[in-house]
């Protein structure tokens, strides 16, 4: 099973096989929780995308074309998850509590001062931004591949990461007491 | 060069990839500007920041989990297919038969096609308000033919829950818009237009959220009609 490309893995999945899962995720599962960890900021969270993410592979994988990368193709499955997550968040929060609501699992404390600003810094910018600087800076993707993940033109991306990382240079210059206008 | 194309330029070598020629004429311009290479100083610095952020573990058995998951979700699958959808298949296989038969004329699959605007599903005293569902980006996965399967699978899903009235697919030609100030017409892909029965706006929601497409990167616009604003 492990020397069969993604496309022919997601086919005997698709077929029934049973045995295709193990490799699929062995080649996948790592990359696409950071990617999903980096995005929301919680490795609870995170686990749960990833996990929804291959679930929806089991539903939507016939629509898989081989156009695009079995990766990139299974990042914006994993990018649409994580959205409909902070999509959720943001509801619950909308939505006033009339029953006690256990608090989630908190993510763990950040014992590195640097890093715990890094991650407030990253986590203020806008998701649509967020997820294209770390699409371009740990997965590697082209704008155009981004452009095609998130839905948006290639050009799109690129002032998308523009933007991003302007703001995440200001906001970590503010917070270091070093902020030039 | 402007300072606004500079500071692009200056970006763009940043995020990579490095372009030989640009990196010359930056390289020029970062001399002469001791402002720009202080800017520059501080977005390499943001951008190489970012290597410190290594994700966190994944939670213990969250691997597993998911594997399991997933392997629960195939057995229960191949078993509905096993169990429910052959039986099925040839249940309609044999109804086609007999009604082409009765009738004298063989009806092909096309005419098991779902209620259309001139043929809806209506239900007798149901009275749950109308909800329209504009459905764009359906081919965006780049197979059109797999992505008009899952829609159509997805639609039937929804005709059998009694909650599809009916169906259309609005076709890719030009579009007019009126009354919006300046009358046009553009060329933009669409996709299909469902309208579907639901109690109410959070009901609505819920069935658009489970459309297929939006795992690839299509968009759903719930739209209530007047029966739903009564």
């Amino acid at each position: 099973m492990s020397e069969l490309t993604d496309k022919e893995l997601i086919e005997a999945l698709q077929a029934g096989d049973r045995a295709a899962a193990g490799p699929l995720f062995d080649r996948h599962y790592d990359e696409l929780f950071a990617f999903a960890d980096r995005l929301l900021g919680d490795p609870h969270t995170a686990a749960d995308a990833v996990q929804d993410a291959f679930l929806r592979l089991m539903r939507y994988g016939r629509s898989f074309s081989g156009r695009s990368s079995f990766r990139t193709w299974m990042l914006r499955i994993v990018r649409n998850a994580c959205l409909d997550l902070i999509e959720d968040r943001k509801r619950r929060r909308d939505v006033p509590n009339l029953l006690p609501v256990p608090d989630p699992v908190p993510p763990p404390p950040e014992p590195d001062p640097r890093v715990a600003r890094l991650r407030q810094a990253l986590e203020a910018l806008p998701a649509a931004r967020r997820e294209v600087l770390l699409l371009r800076r740990f997965h590697g993707l082209t704008y155009s591949e981004i452009g095609e993940l998130c839905g948006i033109s290639e050009g799109a991306a690129r002032v998308r990461a523009h933007r991003a990382l302007l703001q995440l240079e200001q906001a970590l210059s503010s917070k270091s007491g070093t902020h030039h206008e | 060069m402007s300072d606004d194309l500079l500071r692009r330029r200056l970006i763009d070598r940043v995020l990579g990839p490095p372009n030989a020629e640009r990196d010359r004429e930056l390289d020029e311009a970062l001399l002469e500007h001791p402002a720009l290479r202080e800017e520059f100083r501080r977005l390499q610095e943001a951008w190489d920041a970012l290597d410190e952020l290594s994700p966190h573990d994944p939670p213990p058995d969250a691997r597993r989990r998911a594997l399991e998951a997933l392997l629960d979700a195939l057995e229960a699958r191949t078993a509905l297919h096993r169990w429910l959808i052959w039986p099925l298949r040839v249940a309609a296989g044999v109804a086609i038969f007999l009604v082409g038969a009765a009738s004298g004329v063989w009806i092909s699959t096309d005419d098991l096609a779902l209620p259309t605007a001139d043929t809806p599903a209506l239900i007798e005293g149901d009275e749950r308000p109308r909800y329209a569902l504009l459905i764009r980006g359906f081919e965006a996965s780049g197979d059109e033919a797999g992505s008009i399967e899952e829609m159509t699978g997805w639609a039937r899903e929804l005709w059998s829950e009694d909650r599809l009235v009916w169906a259309e697919r609005l076709f890719p030609e030009a579009v007019a818009r009126l009354g919006t100030g300046s009358e046009v017409e553009e060329t933009e892909p669409i996709g299909l237009l469902f309208m579907i029965r639901a109690e109410d706006r959070e009901a609505a929601i819920r069935l658009a959220r489970q459309a297929p497409h939006l795992a690839w990167g299509g968009s759903v616009e719930v739209l209530p009609t007047s029966e739903a604003g009564r």
